[in-house]
């Protein structure tokens, strides 16, 4: 793999996942598959020429011959998300170019148990993980440690209920920290050392670590793990901090 | 580790490391020249994402380990001199790209 070109994407289809969360379904020609927790960049031109760039994570799983999905979050404010949003619809063209990253991704050919834990839509690369990890029949226990603010703010929420429920050895756990649905038994807090030690309990510390969220989100869990006695080479991490948009 | 908010991982300039070197980056190991910390790339924290530089510390000793600054034409200034390669071909490789900025 030596350069890293611009291609022309068209997108294919447009869902709404939940308020202000999109899933842009891109149709690549010429596409090389990507592995679950890369991303690509996005560049859109004006008519002036002017051009705005982000990085969005990869949503699906690898093999969709040159097809593949990004769940974006509509940032207020910001230059690309509010566009993908409100603006664009299936036909439409801009360029990509990827996909990028080797360092935060997990290709499934690992047996040790796997641990992804996310803050809001940081699922997104790790929900590629997990749909692959379904995909190829992985036997790597796997558990998910998801936290939110409502239930209406969990991204996938009905897929990761289908995808719990095959008893694969998938779990999602999650943690409601705003609101929670009366009887709800679970987790309402901010993600800490202490519930990281529970979900541990049951997956391991050989456990191979994603950690996808906003910064302090993967501040606390990345220390936290590390204390709890894994090392730091287990534990990759992906901060999206104010830069987004 | 530090504890900046504003701070994100080399994952996020992915994109612009394989730019400016021809390859996936984050993957491939690199010794701090600062601490001596050998880690991959992607362990890197990132500074500056929108400035018009950005720049690369390393996850144990928060030293810069790269700098890179994108001129107005498109092309990259890259001072990787804090940085201590794995092996000689990607130090090589590295010095190729500096004099091609």
């Amino acid at each position: 793999m030596a350069g890293l070109a611009w291609e022309i994407a068209t997108i294919a289809a447009l869902k709404d996942e939940r308020l202000h969360v999109k899933t842009i379904t891109l149709d690549v020609a010429g596409w090389a598959d990507h592995r679950p927790g890369q991303h690509v960049d996005i560049r859109l031109t004006a008519e002036d020429g002017y051009q705005a760039q982000r990085s969005y994570s990869i949503a699906s799983a690898p093999g969709m011959n040159g097809r593949l999905e990004l769940t974006i979050e509509r940032v207020e404010g910001g230059e690309v998300s509010p566009f993908l949003h409100d603006e664009v619809v299936v036909g439409d063209r801009f360029e990509v170019r990827g996909p990028i990253g080797g360092y935060f991704v997990w290709d499934g050919s690992a047996p040790d148990p796997l641990l992804l834990v996310a803050g809001g839509s940081g699922i997104v690369p790790l929900m590629a993980m997990a749909r692959h990890r379904a995909r190829v029949g992985s036997s790597a226990p796997c558990t998910m440690l998801l936290s939110s603010r409502t239930p209406a703010d969990i991204i996938y929420a009905t897929e990761l209920e289908t995808l719990a429920a095959s008893a694969d050895g998938l779990r999602v756990v999650h943690t409601l920290t705003r609101e929670q649905p009366s009887g709800w038994t679970g987790y309402s807090r901010r993600i800490d050392s202490a519930m990281l030690e529970e979900v541990l309990g049951s997956t391991g510390k050989s456990a191979n670590v994603f950690v996808c969220g906003p910064t302090p989100l993967v501040e606390v869990a990345a220390t936290s793990l590390v204390g709890l006695g894994l090392a730091p080479s287990q534990v990759r991490t992906e901060r999206f901090g104010p830069s987004g948009g | 580790m530090t504890d900046d908010p504003h701070t994100l991982d080399a994952n996020a300039v992915a994109g612009m490391l394989h730019e400016i070197f021809g390859a996936e980056m984050t993957a491939q190991e690199s010794e701090c020249a600062h601490c001596g910390n050998r880690a991959l790339v992607g362990t890197f924290r990132v500074y500056d994402m929108h400035g018009p530089g950005v720049v690369l510390r390393c996850s144990a000793c928060t030293e810069i380990t790269l700098r890179v600054v994108r001129r107005p034409d498109g092309t990259f200034l890259v001072d990787a001199s804090e940085t201590l390669q794995g092996g000689a071909e990607a130090s090589a490789d590295m010095r190729r790209s500096q004099a091609d900025a």
